[in-house]
This record gives C-alpha cells, structure tokens and sequence, in this order.
C-alpha cells in the first residue's frame, strides 16, 4: 500500500466515524427534536457564536500561523459528531454497569465522574490522533497538539450543550421549553464554558503532539518504527491529567466555579510553556538561518508574527510579488514549523 | 534558500506503521462504543424492590418526594437515578417516575401541557386524556389522565409540590389486557405520594 493510500484510509474511516456518530444523535433526540422544534432550534442556534468564536480564538494562539483551515474544521466536526455520538452510547453502557454493580444511589453520584472522563476523553482524543495520521503536516509538535484537541473538545462541547439543552426541557417537565434552554446554555456556556471539553482534551492532544514529536525525530535518526518511551510517557501522563481534570470536573462536590478556575487554570499554564518555547526556538532558528544567509535580517525580524508578515505582503509593488512573497513566507514558516515543533 | 540549504523532508511514517495506528483507533473505539453497551447488555437489569418498600425521589431532602411501592415491583436500574427519576416494571407494566425542576413557582399550570407533551415525545402517537384531579393519601392534589399508546394503556399523573419548586410526574404504560390491574397498580403507588411540609 503506498502513503498516500494508507492516508485515504484514514480520512475515510474518519467521515465513517462521523456520520455514525451524526447518525447516533439523531436517532437519540430525533423525538424531542420533532416535539419541541421551536426549542430545539435555539438550543443548535445559541451555540453558534460559542463555535465561532472559539474557533477562530483556538487558530490565533497558535503562535506564528494558525493551523490549517480544513484540519481544523475537521477536528471541530469530529468533537461534534464522531465522539458525542460515540460517548452517548458507551457512557449509557458504562453509566448501566455502575448502577447495577454499585447500586443507583452510588451511581447517581458517582457515575458521570467515573464514565465520561474514560470514555469522553479517549474519543475525543481519537479524532487528534486520526488528525495525525490523516494529515502529517498539521500535528508536528505539543503546540499543534494543544490546538487541534482544543478544537476537536471545543466541537464536542458545543454539542454536548446542545444535547444538555435538550434534556432541560424534560427535567424541567417541558414546561417552559425555551426557558430550560437558555438556563442551560447560560450555566454550560456563561458559568462552565471556560473550563469544559476545549480545556481538556487542548491537554490531552498536547500529548499527542509530544508523542508525533518524538516518534519523528526517533524515525529521523534511526529509522526505528517503535513507539518512543518519552512519547508514550508524555502522551499518557497528558491523557491521564486531562481524565483528572474531567473527573473533577463532573463530580460531586466543590463549587463549579473553582473546578472551572482550576481546569482553565492547567491549560492556561500549559499553553504558555509550550508558546515560550516555541516562539523562542523559531526566533532562534531564524537568529542562526540569518547568519548563515538562508533568510534575510528583514526576514528573521518578521517571520515570527502575522502582523508584520501582513505589513510586507501590503507592501509588495504588484500582485505578481506579492505571490511570489506569500510563496517565500510559506516555505520559511514550513520549515520552522518542521523544526520549532 | 539556496538548494544545499534546504532543508531534509520531513520522515514520514511508512503506510504500515499509520495502518497500524489506525487499527489501534478503530479497536478503541469499538471496544468502547460497543463494548460498554454489551457489557451492560450482559448484566440482569432488574432489582427486586420488597413490598412496602419506600423510596425518595430528588436531589436533597428538601427538594425530595417519597413513594411507597406493594409487592412484585422491580426496579430497573440502569435507567434510576434516585436524584432525577424511577423506572419500575410490575410484570408487563412500566412506571416511570420524574422529578421535575420547575423554573419558576408560576409554571404550577404548565405542566399537564408539558407533560402531553413529554408523553408524545416519548411515545409516537401517544394520546393522553383530559386530567381529573387526585388526591394522595397525604393530602397532595395532583392531575391524572388516561394515556394509550400502540396497543398500550395506562395512567399519566403530575403532582406539584406545597413547595411549587418541584413536581413529580408517573407515567405508567401495560398491556391493554391487563388495563384494570395495572392502573389498581400504578393508582396504589401513586397515592401513596408524600412530599415534605412546604417551608413557611
């Protein structure tokens, strides 16, 4: 099988995963969505600017250019199809055994905090990896890892929210359909929204962006096809920080607000390491190509921020230069995205 | 940049390795989506509930409902959360139980519409008949109903609290051949309701 083969089955095998996952959705709420169209509608529409903004503020942290458009779209729609869809089943599998093993009244409490982070944490997670493999430019390091889980929680949160939204009308005995979901979406999105779905598996794909890291620079040097222990140990230790950030999350227990605190908190702290050093190893990078007259010193002065990137191709004398500057830019920033990861 | 400069491609993992990979995503996800569901499916799914059992209903005892359930009731577990609500079979019969949060103390009216509605929802086709008002045995009025169903029948009923913050809504369906005993059934659990004393 060549490469690219090998890839057409990846990316097929996601659009599968996804369309059951659609398809799983649909099939649960499909009743409620024909009783309480109306309310419906607002639960899916009250999510839009949440996906809108979130995406495009997840594609401007990541530093010196964002990720590309489609991967990044398509790790948005596997968070809000292939993984939600997935996790209602096994979370209704899982959620079923604790009850009956445990008992309901430990399950009631328990339950949510023991099933999703398993289940929720590793789907999710799926769709970076299927990223990785499907297209092998876009996660070369923790920092494209970081972005592209961001967005791939960021998709799953939006329609967990919408699914929540949903429920609300039931638990609160469609009384007031569109009450129950604006009450919904002001606590998953006004209280909770911060610290959710995006902030955790931004932790988990981290890992993934350590694990490629690795694994790339052990195919490099030794052609070995092993998976690399420090990959394996940072990709687990990310997972299992993330599985804890969830657990805490959905327990019972301490206030929302602290919970929410502490998980923005981790990825927060998290994402400006992994920027520093990234920024300073491409800055670095551009230093030593300067001296060695691989870029220009305008160049090595530039390269690292897209306002100034924007300044010079506004300053090209004709379209024909200005290609042939976003050509020169693309090729440097490739190569210190191949580099800095 | 100078063509000595350029920079050596990018390893890129041979097809096997990403196959590999790519089992290994496949595996997981199927293990979890369809394993969880089977294991669960594995696993008996009823628990017999003791004559004169009682049983709480709510998130806290204030916000909270007791009902007492008679002899051959199971309770199915997979689908009880003692916070939010009961499922119940008594031989062919199910019982739902549900605690309802209501979003204001105004909404006491809204929910025998809200509860048509949730029965069609959960139903295709289910009819509910006009409510004629109950009292449980501890005094509380309620509102219950007729409901049918694909061949089925039985009772749906909604019970406002003293507190007006929460209700309790029984939704009970059986075969039509056993109407008369499944709603003596379901009218015995309902009554035997009890919310506590609204706080003053």
């Amino acid at each position: 099988m060549t490469i690219a083969a090998s890839i057409r089955a990846v990316r097929i095998t996601a659009i599968v995963a996804c369309t059951f996952g659609a398809a799983v959705l649909i099939w649960q709420f499909v009743r409620l969505l024909a009783v309480f169209p109306a309310a419906a509608v607002l639960a899916a529409v009250a999510e839009v600017p949440l996906l809108v903004v979130g995406f495009v503020l997840a594609r401007l942290l990541r530093p010196v250019r964002a990720p590309s458009l489609t991967w990044s779209g398509a790790a948005l729609a596997w968070g809000g199809t292939a993984a939600t869809g997935c996790a209602l089943l096994a979370n209704q599998g899982l959620t079923g055994l604790w009850a009956k093993g445990a008992g309901v009244g430990f399950a009631a409490n328990w339950s949510a905090s023991l099933t999703a982070p398993l289940n929720e944490e590793i789907l999710k997670l799926c769709g970076v990896i299927l990223v990785a493999l499907a297209a092998p430019s876009v996660i070369r390091g923790p920092v494209d890892g970081m972005i592209i889980g961001a967005l791939t929680g960021l998709g799953f949160q939006a329609v967990e929210n919408v699914t929540y939204g949903l429920n609300a009308i039931v638990l609160t005995g469609a009384t007031n359909p569109d009450r129950a979901v604006l009450n919904s979406f002001g606590l998953r999105v006004g209280m909770t929204g911060l610290g959710s779905h995006w902030t955790m598996t931004a932790v988990a794909g981290a890992g993934i962006g350590y694990f490629v890291l690795y694994a790339r620079q052990r195919l490099g040097q030794t052609g070995s096809l092993r998976p690399p222990r420090r990959g394996v140990l940072a990709a687990c230790a990310c997972l299992a920080t993330a599985m804890g950030m969830h657990l805490l999350f959905d327990a019972p227990g301490p206030g929302l607000l602290p919970k929410v605190a502490i998980n923005f908190i981790v990825v927060v702290v998290l994402y400006l390491m992994l920027r520093t050093s990234f920024v300073s190893r491409a800055r670095a990078l551009l230093t030593d190509w300067a001296g060695a007259d691989i870029v220009s010193a305008a160049e090595a002065r530039t390269l690292t921020s897209r306002l100034k990137r924007r300044r010079e191709l506004r300053r090209a004398d004709s379209p024909a230069d200005r290609a042939r500057l976003l050509e020169r830019q693309s090729e440097v920033l490739d190569r210190i995205d191949s580099e800095a990861a | 940049m100078a063509a000595d400069q350029q920079p050596q491609p990018a390893p890129v993992a041979p097809p096997r390795l990403r196959l590999r990979w790519l089992s290994v995503v496949v595996a997981v996800m199927v293990v979890l989506t369809g394993g969880w569901p089977l294991a669960n499916a594995l696993v008996a799914n009823r628990h017999r509930l003791a004559a004169g059992s009682t049983l709480r209903i709510g998130p806290s005892a204030t916000d909270s409902a007791r009902f007492t359930v008679g002899p051959g009731w199971l309770q199915v577990p997979s689908q009880t959360n003692p916070f939010i609500s009961y499922a119940l079979r008594r031989g062919s019969l199910q019982v739902s139980v549900l605690f309802v949060a209501l979003v204001n103390t105004s909404q006491k009216p809204e929910l025998w519409t809200g509860l048509r509605k949730l029965v069609q929802a959960g139903n295709p086709g289910a009819r509910l008949g006009g409510p004629v008002t109950v009292v449980t045995t501890a005094g509380n009025r309620g509102l219950t109903g007729t409901l049918t169903a694909g061949g089925m029948t039985g009772l749906a009923s909604a019970f406002p609290s003293p507190s007006k913050g929460f209700a309790i809504e029984i939704v009970a369906l059986g075969p039509r051949t056993r109407h008369l005993l499944n709603v003596r059934a379901t009218r015995l659990l309902m009554l035997s309701l009890r919310f506590p004393p609204a706080p003053r």
